[in-house]
């Protein structure tokens, strides 16, 4: 169902669901935005975060000793890249047991972009206007038209849409894109290739930091090691050398160029030929956060100029 | 069971295989019964976790066989029977039980995993298949008491890359001793270190059998096990997930399935 909230009902909307559900939202510290737990509605900041919320499932680093209380929660502000994200990396994380018992806990609540940022290309994997969430908000005069498909997001601060605010948010991806021009993506899965220069090219500028990966909300790959007390789980980083090194010293990518390579084919193609989906959703943040300005935007047009 | 979390076993046994590999025999607290070419992720609390395919199965008992060679698997060494080890598994997919002939292809520590297939094949009183297994020095053979037992049910070839004055057997890497394989048209288990697999596929091809026939286990960093945490990924399989067995037609176009 679509309806209208007026901005001013925004922080008591959260205020109500905060009374049954754990918020997970956007807020503001300095220029900053970043998620964390909301106490309060008007603690809500409606912004990009630097970080996508991905944290709430591969964690950036825990005490797999350590057992937390799983309790319902409510990601609230997630930008249509984000939650792609989520769900690109549900096709992977699916198969183990802890992960669907957060994921089965988790409701999202996704801000829809109102303007493009400088970086982003959510347009060419399908977004920013998304057909799978909890709840979407889409900015709208005085408040957001909200499209509800899951009941804990239904509130009596909300009055029906109107007939031109529905036909806004269904023709909101066609507006969109003419905003933002989507990349041809079209069979980059083929077209890529193992031998190209480009690699050993990248693999010049690259200093191996491994933003890339950490700023990414589609990247998955996790570490575990042990200490005495403490096993923990972290994020780890293909562009790091470490990354397939095994017991006495074998590593099948010792160069950077091969680790680049590994970190575009996964994204572009190999992940695509067995789910049918990139490992991608266009947010930009490793071209962001790149300090050698790696762009991804760059690798697919060169195989689709 | 596809959980990071592992369950507390206890050491039944340790003997010493060669100076640098040691055999565990651990309770299987899981009660799955594993595929021949499966593995474990075992644990040493407060150290590590590594995948260890397992060597037999009986009578509710796993037996794994470990060479020292890294962080993890040096503080199994210093483990003894009665040493709490954590595990999980088991993951993959294993060798694949199929109706025909089948020629095993082994390198070093490349044994245990085979010998899980032997030990299913000897239960089902099948004795089609053909062992051949290479190893850098007599000393470096593994299971030797179950060689010599194997050797009475079917066709074993030993070869090793040097030999010494109790060796009276063939002297040269696996592929020396290819020329005794008799069966054309067999499906061909391989396993050992990458640099052997290679040789061996491209002596089988010279030798005109079927890429469909060859089966390999891979070797990759495998930390979660289930295809979660993406380090042993390569093209579009994840290694512990999709293999550690392939057929050799689905990875041979993946440049990076050998290095």
């Amino acid at each position: 169902m679509i309806y209208f909230l007026n901005e001013k009902n925004l922080p008591d909307y959260i205020n109500n669901l905060l009374k049954k559900y754990r918020v997970y939202g956007t807020k503001r510290i300095g220029n900053d935005v970043i998620f964390d737990y909301l106490d309060n509605g008007n603690e809500f900041y409606d912004g990009r975060s630097i970080l996508s919320p991905k944290n709430m499932i591969i964690p950036s680093w825990k005490n797999l000793n350590e057992h937390d209380n799983e309790k319902e929660t409510i990601i609230f502000g997630i930008r249509s890249c984000d939650l792609l994200g989520f769900q690109i990396m549900e096709s992977v994380l699916k198969l183990d047991i802890e992960y669907n018992m957060k994921r089965s806990l988790m409701h999202f609540a996704n801000f829809i972009c109102s303007e493009p940022c400088i970086y982003g290309f959510c347009t060419t994997f399908g977004g920013p206007k998304l057909n799978d969430s909890g709840a979407q908000f889409l900015r709208y005069r005085d408040g957001y038209i909200v499209e509800i498909r899951d009941n804990v997001f239904q509130s009596n601060l909300m009055t029906n849409a109107s007939e031109e605010m529905v036909k806004y948010l269904e023709g909101y991806n066609e507006h969109f894109s003419e905003l933002m021009a989507p990349l041809n993506t079209e069979d980059i899965e083929k077209k890529m290739s193992w031998n190209d220069d480009l690699w050993n090219e990248l693999a010049k500028k690259c200093i191996s930091c491994g933003a890339c990966n950490y700023s990414c909300p589609t990247c998955f790959c996790f570490d575990i090691n042990e200490g005495e007390n403490e096993r923990i789980m972290e994020w780890d980083s293909c562009i790091m050398e470490g990354f397939t090194r095994m017991a006495g010293g074998a590593n099948s990518r010792p160069d950077l160029s091969s680790r680049l390579r590994q970190r575009f084919m996964h994204k572009l193609s190999y992940h695509y030929l067995t789910y049918g989906i990139h490992l991608c959703s266009g947010c930009g943040r490793c071209y962001e956060t790149c300090p050698v300005k790696i762009d991804i935007r760059d690798v697919i047009r060169r195989y689709n100029p | 069971m596809n959980t990071l979390n592992s369950m507390e076993t206890v050491i039944i046994d340790v003997w010493d295989e060669t100076p640098d590999i040691k055999s565990f025999l651990v309770n299987d607290v899981i009660g799955v019964l594993p595929n021949p070419g499966q593995f474990y992720e075992l644990r040493i609390f407060g150290r590590g976790e590594i995948p260890i395919s397992y060597g037999n199965y009986y009578d509710g008992k796993l037996l794994f066989s470990i060479k020292n060679v890294g962080y993890v698997t040096s503080y199994f060494h210093r483990l003894r029977s009665g040493d709490k080890v954590g595990i999980r598994g088991p993951y993959g997919n294993g060798w694949e039980i199929h109706d025909g002939r089948t020629v095993l292809i082994g390198g070093g520590i490349g044994l245990p995993p085979l010998s899980s297939y032997i030990e299913r094949m000897i239960k089902m009183n099948r004795k089609d298949i053909h062992l051949l297994y290479g190893a850098r020095t007599p000393g470096d053979i593994v299971y030797k008491e179950k060689l010599k037992k194997w050797k009475d049910l079917f066709r074993v070839d030993v070869t090793v890359d040097r030999g010494d004055e109790t060796w009276d057997g063939n002297v040269g890497v696996v592929t020396t001793i290819f020329n005794r394989i008799e069966w054309k048209d067999a499906r061909f288990y391989i396993i050992g270190p990458e640099v052997m697999m290679k040789f061996a596929v491209k002596e089988l091809l010279k030798m005109g059998i079927d890429e469909g026939k060859i089966y390999l286990s891979m070797e990759r960093k495998m930390k979660c096990g289930y295809g979660i945490c993406g380090h042993c990924n390569i093209g579009r399989f994840y290694v512990c997930r999709d293999g550690p067995v392939f057929r050799y037609d689905l990875i041979k176009d993946i440049p990076e399935s050998f290095h």
